[in-house]
């Protein structure tokens, strides 16, 4: 299969700099949080003793004039699923392969391009100059991956020779595998493509198994994994800009309630009903806000699906002043989507459980009780019975 | 009543009913309710059609010791009035 590699490296260092030109001069430090750990995710390109992965503490051991900058993956994120549709438009098969990678398939493009050096160009083009895409045209995707690290930024590379004698001068270290298996290739001395290509393939699988038959392949240029394209996923979307910030929740639900009937007044969310909803926020001086709130059953109109955010935000405490909300409804379903029970008493229980949850958030209690005994064979009439919360 | 959902309720949802109020009784010479004060004004009690008394909980500082009367006021209406013998307090107990 013909696959271009679009890739874009130090992705997020360079929408960092694009917020604050003056890190181009500095050496930064892209740091992750992981519960209490705090790991790298990226860092300047002149820092080249720090990679993805290790710990903040070492990183900075290693490179002790950078500066650590708190990573905004929803931003990054953002950024490049907006790259991925523009290269969507270009292509219906697309594959991520995580933040700042991904495959394009080119076959039978050519017709609808022209020629395939027009088709690169375009797919240049929809990543923004700044982030200086790198291009690789190859046969499968491994062979497209190592092009692009040989193109230059903005440039696209496709190999001339066979793909055999291409990969073979590459470390293993560039593998799509496991760190440990690159650090046992190292301890047997095969350090590069080329020397675990003229082993056969017999004791390569022998000492790593199934991963042993995927690298020796990879070795010498052939990769016959399939593309998988990106399933794209319907959503909508809508968001507002506050006046002024916002700190309190109550203001964050009128603004929710407003988004929710903007898009619920599209004529394209008409008889559908979504099962997701996600909030995102920009939040002063500090990382996007994000929050994702799944609804048990799908929602088909503003005030349930309201009820259920609101629920759900409940004694949130925003991490800061919010400047702009975006409500997105994600994982639509079609005309129906909800299925009511057969039996009418087991419908009533279900409303009057939804009315008595509705009730509960409104008024943070459950104000509903039911007359139940407690001692009925009690002399003091006032013990006989008593009230108790009613949770059908 | 509701049906019972037979889920197991914590000690905050549980709320007392038919606690007993306090309640101005005008008694006779042999103790029995005369008048009663109900809804700002004394109504006159025309007959005790029953009287009891219970006694207990004794472990307790205060036991429980009441004395119950089932007065008939004007109009037929029938009230429970009890007096805490202990404290002396006269109270309409709500059934």
């Amino acid at each position: 299969m013909h696959v271009a590699c679009v890739l874009i490296d130090h992705l997020p260092f360079k929408l960092e700099v694009r917020r604050d030109p003056g890190l181009r001069k500095r050496r930064a430090i892209i740091v992750q949080r992981h519960g209490s750990r705090r790991t790298v995710l990226d860092a300047s390109p002149s820092a080249n003793s720090v990679s993805p992965g290790m710990s903040l503490q070492e990183a900075l051991a290693r490179c002790k004039d950078a500066v650590p900058i708190e990573a905004d993956s929803a931003s990054y994120e953002q950024e490049f699923s907006t790259i991925l549709l523009r290269l969507g438009n270009r292509s219906p098969v697309v594959e991520s392969a995580g933040l700042g990678c991904a495959y394009v398939g080119l076959d039978g493009l050519q017709d609808t391009y022209g020629n395939e050096e027009r088709l690169i160009e375009l797919l240049l083009q929809t990543v923004p100059s700044y982030l200086e895409p790198q291009t690789g045209v190859s046969e499968g995707k491994f062979p497209a991956y190592l092009a692009a690290l040989s193109a230059g930024p903005g440039r696209a590379y496709r190999p001339t020779q066979s793909l055999t004698e291409y990969v073979a001068p590459w470390s293993v270290d560039v593998l799509p595998i496991e760190w440990e298996v690159k650090a046992r290739l190292h301890s047997f001395g095969l350090d590069t493509l080329g020397q675990v290509a003229e082993r056969p393939i017999g004791p390569i699988q022998a000492q790593f198994g199934k991963v042993g038959a995927r690298l020796w392949r990879l070795a010498h240029g052939i990769d016959d994994t399939p593309l998988v394209p990106q399933r794209v996923e319907e959503e909508m979307k809508e968001s507002l800009t506050f006046v002024a910030p916002i700190v309190e929740v109550t203001a964050l639900f009128v603004a929710v309630d407003n988004l929710l009937g903007r898009i619920f007044s599209h004529a394209k969310m008409r008889g559908r009903y979504s099962r997701v909803a996600s909030l995102e926020g920009t939040v002063y001086n500090k990382p996007t806000w994000q929050r994702r709130v799944i609804f048990k059953t799908p929602v088909g109109n503003r005030r349930q699906a309201l009820f259920v955010i609101k629920a759900s935000l409940e004694g949130l405490a925003l991490p800061g002043p919010l400047e702009d909300v975006s409500l997105t409804l994600r994982e639509l379903t079609g005309e129906s989507g909800q299925q009511e029970s057969l039996f009418r008493d087991v419908r009533q229980r279900q409303q009057l459980s939804q009315a008595i949850a509705q009730l509960k958030v409104s008024q943070g209690s459950n104000p509903i009780y039911q007359v139940r005994e407690v001692e009925p064979w009690s002399r003091i009439p006032e013990r006989r019975v008593a009230l108790v919360t009613y949770d059908p | 009543m509701v049906e019972d959902t037979r889920k197991t309720s914590g000690a905050s949802d549980i709320r007392s009913l038919n606690q007993p109020i306090t309640v101005p009784v005008k008694v006779d010479e042999d103790g029995s309710p005369s008048e009663l004060r109900l809804r700002g004004k004394w109504l006159k009690v025309e007959s005790v059609d029953d009287r009891w008394r219970i006694d207990d909980e004794w472990w307790r500082d205060e036991p429980v010791s009441r004395s119950y009367f089932t007065c008939v006021v004007d109009e037929g209406i029938r009230v429970t009035v009890f007096q805490n013998l202990g404290a002396k307090q006269w109270y309409r107990q709500r059934m």
